[in-house]
């Protein structure tokens, strides 16, 4: 037993000496992981769950889907819309009801991430004091508690994205190829966490390319390809289960979002961009803009090359929303808010002594505004007062007041759930199956291929309970989704097809009705 | 695929033993090696370098003549052997060998011409000839065309007295400028980089290849000599492992041209095929660690995976096409509905087929990265189309002969 204890405590001991290299690294790690638990503690003591908004809900209905969805638990069920990484890191987890249902799933995945981006914001730092000021400053910040203990992919991306940048950094000091292959394999899994990594991707081949070709080392564009591995999986798996490479674009759920009627004006975008920006890092983002043109004017490519990769989703979403393709939520902004950081401190690494305490105490009264004049610290965890965020632990809890309601009535029977994404964000099969703790086998909705197709045409033969969304026939929503479903899709033909209306009502009756939905129970029993 | 195609489990678990293989991390000197300082100071003794020469062109013997001239260790003598059609005195291939002769002598190396009874055209069948002749204490072998730097008989020799190796081989890089050149090195050298690495790691002992193979006589007499088969290098090792004789990597190199053409690669691959399916054969039988003898299955295993590779790309080709072209493509056999099939084999399978194949792409680029051999970087890319051509060779060498020798032209 002892021998056994040891060996496990010295494979322990190894992965802890190959992942950090300093002890203060393992410090910061594990401070950073802890502070996002506590903190994740906290929001499931003051709400019940750590679900900021709708989409954190799907992101563990999703990967359970996966694996308990009864006959029709497939891999397939990890969709199209979302990338599969952040998913794929949870599966296991939200396996355990308590994990599930609380959100702390994803908590403890993106808590992980936290003390990664931390350990790495401190490496690339490469000054002891700044690694760990830089480092106390990004765990402080409100947005990073958040996402750090919610079931968000932006935490997991950033901190690929920021490990990219970490071997990316090593290659160009070493001219080692193997290093830009761990970026490449970094930021595969980036691009398989979030589409801004994909931006990421384009960008570091870019640079990478450059490079080699100043360097006379053409040969080496052969590796160019690499990073982009995570893209053609993802266009592939589109291809292989919806039969469109581009699947990710065409599914109605992306048709649905509230785009902007026409592309911004660049002032619109200016206003958009520094509305968020000061959200998340206070005047940070001006200084960071004065540090880059500084250090690039300095020729510190390498710092230069580093603060780019990893501010590259600022300026994304910024065209994105110019050209009218992103309403430009800040939590897209605060993927950038390591570069923003890192540049900052790479401006203070230019200077010695009293200068440098200097730019660093400019830095902390620049980064510190944001939060004190936009963000209450008693507010915390309830809503941020940017008009582009979606956190919202009150709408959510309000939505699991409803859900508990309808899973008094349904109970254990099965039940049809609506593919629309419901209020605030996610499917309302999402919020019935996470937050009333009902398995998804349970639940006929889109996880169920075919099944879905016929309960939808006749729920009568199929589940005991209906569970419609409140809306009517003239809502856009609706149509798309009853148009993907070729005319098939029950809340459409409930409220806009008189005859199958009348013929649903035969079978059903009204059991509950709730603020958003109507539970209807099938007559006679199950 | 194949698991649709042939069979649900076999073609998966060879797949899955070899991408083990491309995890490790590539070994740059890992378990090859450093020979001891130069000059070895300990007793010097006698090396007998066996020199096979059927059917050889004047500048590949001169090639590895000179190699063994340029040798600092002086204890050494060489032996050069052929075949009797070859060995009158007036054809060209005897003056050749004359000429290597010459050169030998004229730097102090003892040197014999030996030529065989011409009953058996096999490399190992001469080598036993060689053998009977040879006096030294360790025993070496080169081929024509082979080079090496001027000291490895030193550092090989060196390490078996420091180390108490029985068996001795240095890394064997197969060159050549054409394209089919290019691929076999590229192969060479992720099966040194990778795979030799790891079975030594597991085993102890890994199959040897024929050229720069040192070997101590008394070992070899306790085998009864080279064993008379198409791959006798590798077969070699199998019965050297059932005697629990100790193997060593050295790090040094030898150089060997790589076949002229497709046709001469194809045939060498028929031959290495044939050849380690008997070794497969003999190996199952084999009185070795279980251990070891997994680890060693792996490689001899190559013709059943590299087969099963073909037919895989074969199956995945088609399922494809036809998956673009008909509205609901079937492929249904009966233990697909088996709930194994479905929960865990077909997943398996998928993930050899879409991850698993861009894993060894990966691992081949991993290998090839931060070395000379970097430039090889873009055909490392289409490398599962070197597969192909080799799955070919592999189902090929099921239904031909183990006794034609098909001697490698380059």
């Amino acid at each position: 037993m002892r021998s056994a204890t040891r060996r496990v405590m010295t494979f322990l001991m190894n992965i802890i000496k190959f992942l950090f290299k300093e002890r203060i690294e393992l410090a910061i790690f594990f401070t950073a992981f802890l502070v996002e638990i506590v903190f994740g503690l906290y929001l499931i003591y003051r709400w019940g769950h750590t679900f900021a908004c709708g989409d954190a809900v799907s992101h563990l209905y999703i990967p359970r889907t996966v694996v308990d969805n009864g006959p029709y638990s497939n891999f397939a069920n990890i969709g199209t819309v979302w990338l599969p990484m952040f998913h794929l890191l949870v599966m296991l987890l939200t396996l355990i009801d308590p994990l599930y249902t609380t959100g702390f799933a994803g908590t403890i995945v993106n808590a992980l991430a936290t003390g990664g981006i931390c350990v790495l914001l401190y490496r690339l730092i490469g000054d002891k004091k700044l690694g760990i000021v830089a480092s106390a400053l990004f765990m402080g910040n409100a947005f990073t508690l958040i996402y750090g203990a919610t079931a968000m992919m932006e935490q997991t991306a950033v901190f690929f994205m920021a490990l990219a940048a970490y071997y990316f950094k090593r290659y160009w000091d070493k001219d080692d190829i193997v290093e830009f292959m761990n970026c490449s394999l970094a930021l595969i899994f980036g691009t398989l966490t979030r589409y801004e990594v994909w931006a990421v991707a384009f960008l570091v081949i870019t640079f990478f390319v450059l490079r080699e070709l100043n360097n006379g080392q053409s040969y080496r564009v052969a590796y160019a390809h690499l990073p982009l591995w995570g893209i053609f999986a993802w266009l592939f798996w589109n291809l292989a289960i919806f039969r469109d490479p581009l699947a990710f674009i065409h599914h109605p759920l992306m048709m649905l979002r509230e785009l902007p009627s026409s592309p911004l004006s660049i002032w619109d975008v200016v206003g958009l961009i520094s509305q968020n920006l000061f959200a998340i890092s206070g005047m940070l983002y001006f200084l960071a803009l004065i540090s880059m043109t500084v250090i690039l004017v300095r020729k510190k490519f390498l710092q230069t090359v580093v603060s780019s990769i990893l501010i590259t989703p600022i300026p994304f979403i910024a065209w994105l929303s110019f050209l009218g393709f992103h309403s430009g939520w800040v939590r897209i902004y605060y993927m950038g808010l390591v570069g923003l950081l890192i540049s900052s401190f790479y401006f203070a690494r230019g200077f010695k002594k009293m200068l440098r305490i200097t730019v660093v105490l400019v830095i902390l009264i620049a980064y510190t505004i944001g939060p004190i004049t936009e963000t209450s610290p008693l507010t915390i965890g309830v809503v941020t007062a940017s008009p582009r965020s979606d956190i919202n632990f009150a709408a959510t809890s309000r939505l699991k007041e409803e859900v508990s309601a309808i899973k008094e009535v349904i109970s254990k029977q099965s039940v049809l759930m609506s593919s629309a994404p419901g209020t605030p964000g996610a499917h309302s099969y999402a919020y019935y199956s996470v937050f009333a703790a009902s398995s998804p086998s349970l639940i006929i909705d889109d996880h169920d291929q075919e099944l879905y197709l016929m309960a939808m045409k006749e729920p009568w033969k199929y589940c005991s309970y209906v569970v419609m969304e409140k809306t009517s026939a003239d809502n856009p929503k609706i149509n798309i989704i009853n148009d993907y479903y070729q005319g098939r899709y029950f809340v459409y033909r409930y409220y806009a097809d008189k005859t199958w209306r009348l013929e649903f009502l035969r079978h059903y009756e009204l059991a509950l009705e709730t603020e958003h939905y109507l539970v209807f129970r099938l007559i006679g029993g199950t | 695929m194949t698991s649709i195609a042939i069979d649900p489990i076999l073609s998966n678990f060879v797949f899955t033993a070899n991408l083990i293989m491309h995890l490790r991390a590539p070994a740059s000197s890992g378990p090859y090696e450093d020979p001891p300082n130069r000059p070895w100071k300990g007793v010097l003794p006698l090396v007998s370098a066996l020199v096979p020469v059927f059917n050889e062109r004047r500048e590949s013997i001169l090639a590895t003549t000179k190699c063994l001239a340029a040798q600092t260790w002086r204890n050494l003598e060489v032996l050069f052997i052929m075949e009797p059609e070859e060995a009158d005195r007036l054809l060209e291939a005897r003056k050749h060998v004359e000429e290597a002769v010459t050169l030998l002598r004229s730097r102090g190396i003892a040197t014999k011409t030996v030529v065989t009874d011409g009953k058996l055209k096999l490399k190992p069948h001469a080598l036993n000839y060689g053998l009977k002749e040879a006096r030294g204490e360790i025993v070496c072998v080169y081929d024509a065309d082979d080079s090496f730097p001027e000291g490895q008989i030193e550092d090989a020799v060196g390490l078996m007295m420091e180390k108490g190796y029985d068996v001795v081989q240095p890394k064997i890089f197969r060159l050549g400028k054409a394209l089919v050149g290019r691929y076999l090195m590229l192969d060479t050298f992720v099966w040194q980089r990778k795979y030799l690495p790891t079975v030594h790691s597991w085993a102890k002992v890994f199959p040897l290849s024929g050229e720069g193979l040192f070997l101590r006589r008394d070992a070899l007499e306790e085998v009864g000599g080279f064993p008379e088969v198409l791959t006798e290098d590798a077969y070699l090792s199998i019965l050297l492992a059932e005697r629990g004789k100790k193997f060593g990597l050295l790090d040094s190199e030898v150089h060997e041209l790589a076949p002229r053409s497709w046709r001469s690669h194809f045939r060498q691959r028929l031959r290495w095929f044939r050849g380690y399916l008997t070794c497969l054969h003999r190996m199952l039988k084999a009185k070795i660690p279980f251990k070891s003898k997994l680890a060693l299955l792996i490689p001899f295993l190559a013709p059943i995976t590299c087969a099963f590779g073909l037919i895989t790309w074969a199956f995945f080709i088609v399922y494809w096409l036809t998956w673009a072209f008909l509205p609901h493509p079937e492929f249904t056999a009966p233990w697909m509905l088996h709930w194994l099939y479905t929960n865990a084999i077909a997943y398996w399978s998928a993930f050899l087929a879409y991850i698993g194949n861009a894993m060894v792409v990966f691992s081949y680029l991993h290998s090839l990265a931060g070395t000379d051999m970097e430039r090889s970087a873009p055909l490392a890319l289409i490398v599962p189309i070197y597969w192909i051509f080799i799955g070919a060779a592999a189902i090929t060498s099921f239904f031909k002969s183990t006794k034609f020798w098909g001697k490698t032209e380059r």
